[in-house]
């Protein structure tokens, strides 16, 4: 029983560690924050969230575009370049 | 695992864990919102068509005669186990990320939803690991929790429903064809009767199966009823969240969190009822020395799950379009194995062709509706193909024996 368990753990930390390491650096911004930057100016908010992650979630910005993570290239040239752009996933 | 000790409660608890699974609740709200009256209508009438199917079912198995061309049971019973594993781990991946969600979004919105969705997992692998006797109870335990907040949003919207949106705005017909929900919707409620059916010394009595189509039937109308009280039909059939809607329209923030707590413990009980049904179709394929004895201890099955379930988590797989396609492939094969079952065990009758038309006619439907990738498609076939052989192979024993004098 035991060594069941230590192999449930074991691979369990190393699912999350792998998981972890997929996250690169990026800047985070507060909810408020971004309701500052909405009220000063028109800002581009990209809705990064697939699947179940989009479909299950009870909160979406108004007028948050959807932007596949995997379409990047497609997406990356349509962004205007002199507005703020600030993409959720959570 | 001492599942021949469960109580009478057990079976009934362990079909309508599935059905109480969150995925039901957004499939029902669109469908409603998509079929106005006419939905309760459909739902009635499902509720009464496989209530009589379920009786039939278990009159045909009763008669022991009519079991003599199962010469090769465990084919059967290796289809069932595939059918509820491939379930098991595409289904609570997708459910226990939605549970994640909801509790993120609905109690503690700091906490990691994935954080979350791996503690109901380690909790689900630590009961049937630490506590295998108490499956059964705990099963009762969650069952009664997912109820209980859903039954007081059901009393409070039916009996305070605002006035605004009374009886003369919902339409009698259906306004459009309700889509894919229409056929899946009613289907699961068959599953819910065969895990029922499955535990061992329930198979030759129709009450549990029977129980669980009635009991859930009437949830699902209650429910369904609320839904189009309180909330727009346009709201209800593009939501992806309808069952959220309509709580928060019922009581408001109090409403979310009775809703939380019912998707929550509906995902408890959907995830554990998997597990079990799983770990009863491994049971009885080592009955047989299909499997090796050691498959049967309580926790090997669901540390094969849970480790396989955890992986899919953490690689995104809930994040994926792909996954609500995996879950209708698996589910469709459970459907087609179920009937090619029962298709053997019924006597040909007028009922019994009508029976296995619709249910044909539903599962045709859906693969034909489901657009799906070539990845999704090859898996569809995958696990289709998984239930079809045995079927296949058994089709032609029964022939060869009625050719034999």
């Amino acid at each position: 029983m035991k060594k069941y368990i230590v192999v449930f753990i074991s691979f369990f930390v190393l699912v999350l560690l792998a998981a972890v390491s997929n996250a690169a650096q990026v800047s985070v911004i507060s909810k408020e924050t971004l309701k500052s930057w909405m009220d000063e100016g028109p800002v581009v908010v990209l809705d990064a969230r697939q699947g179940r992650d989009w479909k299950s979630s009870e909160f979406k910005i108004k007028g948050a575009k959807r932007a596949a993570p995997k379409n990047f290239s497609t997406w990356k040239n349509e962004l205007p370049k002199d507005k703020k752009i600030v993409i959720y996933c959570a | 695992m001492s599942h021949k000790r469960l109580s009478s409660l057990a079976p009934l608890a362990l079909g309508i864990g599935i059905l109480v699974s969150p995925d039901n609740w957004v499939l029902l709200g669109n469908f409603m919102g998509q079929a106005g009256w006419a939905g309760l209508g459909i739902l009635a009438a499902v509720m009464v068509f496989y209530a009589s199917f379920a009786l039939l079912l278990c009159r045909s198995y009763r008669q022991e005669t009519d079991l003599t061309f199962l010469k090769r049971p465990e084919i059967w019973e290796f289809a069932t186990f595939i059918n509820r594993a491939a379930l098991a781990l595409f289904l609570s991946t997708g459910i226990l990320v939605s549970a994640g969600f909801v509790f993120n979004e609905v109690f503690v919105y700091w906490f990691p939803n994935f954080g979350f969705a791996y503690l109901l997992l380690i909790l689900i692998f630590g009961i049937h690991c630490f506590l295998p006797r108490a499956v059964p109870l705990i099963q009762v335990a969650f069952i009664g929790l997912t109820l209980a907040p859903l039954l007081l949003l059901i009393f409070t919207g039916i009996a305070f429903s605002p006035p605004d949106t009374g009886m003369q705005a919902i339409p009698l017909l259906p306004k459009s064809f309700p889509g894919i929900s229409i056929i899946f919707l009613p289907l699961i409620l068959w599953i819910g009767f065969d895990l029922s059916w499955s535990i061992k010394g329930h198979h030759k009595t129709s009450t549990p199966g029977v129980v669980v189509i009635i009991t859930a039937g009437f949830i699902f109308i209650l429910w369904g009823l609320t839904s189009i009280f309180n909330t727009s039909l346009d709201s209800l059939s593009a939501s992806g969240v309808p069952h959220m809607k309509t709580a928060r329209l019922i009581l408001g923030q109090t409403g979310r969190y009775l809703m939380g707590a019912t998707l929550i413990f509906g995902t408890l009980s959907a995830v554990n009822a998997l597990f079990t049904g799983c770990w009863l179709a491994a049971e009885a394929l080592c009955d047989r020395k299909v499997l090796p004895p050691w498959v049967r201890r309580p926790v090997f099955i669901p540390l094969v799950l849970a480790l396989i379930i955890s992986m899919m988590m953490g690689f995104g797989m809930a994040g994926s379009d792909n996954i609500d396609t995996m879950i209708q492939s698996a589910l469709l094969a459970w459907l087609i194995a179920l009937t090619a079952r029962s298709a053997f065990m019924i006597k040909p009758s007028i009922f019994s062709v009508l029976i296995h038309s619709t249910l044909l006619f539903g599962i045709i439907s859906l693969i034909l509706k489901s657009g799906s990738p070539a990845l999704s498609t090859l898996c569809i076939f995958a696990i289709l193909g998984a239930s079809f052989i045995p079927g296949m192979v058994l089709t032609h024993r029964r022939m060869a024996k009625r050719r034999s004098p």
